[in-house]
């Protein structure tokens, strides 16, 4: 026994060498990978380094642009103050709106309310490989940060939480490869998935080919998924292609977050996107199951559905490749 | 005693290196100029171990390299450990080969090295379905970051060679590597 081993070490080296990934690959398309015991003490090992790490570069930046930037200043001052009135005028017919949709949802007796609960998280890391697009931040469970909750800035979606320490989350963001975030465009309401892409743009896909998208359209997350509450902003179109032929079009979109600049973050820990109870009753009582996450589904496009059908956290981001 | 305590931490110390490393990688190269010019640190210690560590010591380092990043990605699990092994295989078959003698020949073989990485890994995505568009990405990527990894070997591999030697991996080691890279496989001397 130990004469073979001996005798074809090498051929049994090279077949574990080449088995080990296969097989993790394999296992890793079936179920969603959660920290181990020693993924956690890698993580409270690399953490601090890349606390420290970061703040560092932060300050040192920070400093460098107030420096080289104080000529600029006044300009920029001239610039604000213009930007502010704009935005005062701006927050005054955001307010007569707000006041006009408040009266009509009083009229529809729509009593789903968002209240959105969030902490605040500073971007400590990003993804060691440059062609998937997580980020980890300072926050974990110990701050009531759990898997798959939404993750946004004023600007708009950045991502979900992937997976969580005491004190870490990582964050897929809207450009990683895996992630998956139903959204519909604000002037047409076309509605399709936006994956991501490069570093800078993602696709919106399952677009059937007749919808009304043009450059500059508004994409807002659709609410579906229980992931993202209804409304924020997702990116916005920069390309839209539409062959002559085929069900789909190619569109390009260029995410509301500069993930380039991205510092801190906001995870919504309670933002009651999921169906509401009146919703939820009024479903069982029309199809008659438990939980409409399982049994029923608002309609959705084929092609959509397959990615990201409603109800349930998961679908709104891909569980993992197809199998090698 | 000392000798072997140190050569008994040389492997562990190797680790630890590599994981203050993929720290630093995750949090200085932020932005899109920084991931521009990121370079690799575990394709230069993969290619390392290829290079200076017997087949089986090697592999071993090279499968913990690949869950030690993929800790740091949210990258399928396996796929990044997958093309660090290609690596890993490419350099070893490299140096049944070619004569690497020298910083210049390390760093060369580390631009090899980061090169087809980026290609394996674009290869293994369109496995696993999931390069849509991404080759335009990694097109952009390829020619920077393998710069970068090359200068980074270039810098630091006689580092990691004066590592080797305080911690004495020592001349049985190193005439097994050479052993393996000469003969046949059923070398008897594998540490």
């Amino acid at each position: 026994m130990f004469r073979y081993l001996r005798e074809y070490r090498f051929s049994i080296t090279l077949l574990l060498l080449l088995l080990i990934p296969v097989f993790a690959i394999d296992t890793a398309t079936r179920t969603p990978r959660d920290y181990r015991f020693h993924d956690r003490v890698v993580l409270f090992l690399t953490t601090p380094i890349q606390t420290v790490i970061s703040l560092s570069l932060e300050q040192i930046t920070s400093s460098f642009e107030n420096y080289i930037y104080l000529w600029n200043t006044r300009k920029e001052h001239q610039k604000m103050v213009e930007e502010n009135r704009r935005l005062l005028g701006k927050i005054a017919s955001l307010r007569e709106m707000q006041q006009e949709n408040s009266r009509l949802r009083k009229l529809l007796d729509f009593n789903s309310s968002h209240q959105l609960q969030s902490v605040i998280a500073r971007v400590i890391a990003k993804d060691v490989s440059t062609e998937f697009r997580a980020i980890r931040i300072n926050r974990g469970e110990s701050s009531g940060i759990r898997k798959n909750m939404a993750v946004i800035t004023d600007e708009g979606v950045v991502g979900r939480v992937l997976r969580t320490t005491k004190t870490t989350a990582d964050i897929v963001t809207i450009l990683d490869l895996l992630s998956a975030v139903d959204a519909i465009v604000e002037r047409s309401r076309a509605r399709g998935i936006v994956e991501g892409m490069t570093d800078e743009v993602c696709q919106l896909k399952f677009v059937i080919r007749t919808d009304d998208i043009e450059p500059g359209d508004l994409l807002i997350t659709s609410g579906l998924g229980g992931i993202f509450p209804k409304g924020i902003p997702v990116g916005t179109v920069s390309k839209a292609n539409r062959k002559a032929y085929g069900i789909s079009q190619e569109v390009e979109v260029r995410p509301s977050v500069d993930f380039s600049r991205l510092e801190e973050v906001m995870v919504i820990t309670n933002s009651g996107a999921g169906p509401s109870a009146a919703f939820t009753e009024a479903l069982t009582q029309t199809l008659g199951v438990e939980d409409p996450a399982e049994g029923g589904s608002a309609p959705t496009r084929p092609q959509a559905s397959a990615s990201a059908a409603p109800s349930t956290p998961p679908t709104e981001t891909k569980q993992g490749p197809a199998n090698p | 005693m000392n000798r072997a305590l140190l050569r008994a931490l040389n492997a562990p110390f190797f680790v630890l290196l590599v994981l203050v490393a993929v720290a630093i990688q995750t949090s200085l190269f932020r932005g899109n100029l920084g991931a521009l010019f990121q370079p690799d640190f575990v394709i230069v210690a993969v290619v390392w171990c290829a290079l200076r560590r017997p087949f089986i010591e090697g592999s071993i380092l090279t499968l913990l390299f690949g869950e030690l990043v993929e800790i740091h990605s949210s990258a399928p699990q396996g796929v990044l450990m997958l093309n660090y092994v290609g690596v890993f295989l490419l350099t070893r078959a490299c140096l049944k080969l070619f004569v690497i003698r020298g910083r210049r020949s390390w760093a060369a073989l580390s631009v090899v090295g980061a090169f087809s990485w980026k290609l394996l890994f674009l290869f293994t995505l369109y496995l696993l379905d999931l390069s849509d568009n991404q080759w335009r990405h990694t097109l952009t990527y390829l020619l920077p970051n393998t710069l970068t990894t090359g200068l980074l070997a270039w810098w630091s591999m006689p580092w990691l060679e004066r590592f080797d030697y305080w911690t004495w991996k020592s001349e049985r080691v190193r005439q097994a590597i050479e052993g393996d890279l000469l003969l046949s496989d059923d070398d008897e001397d594998w540490s």
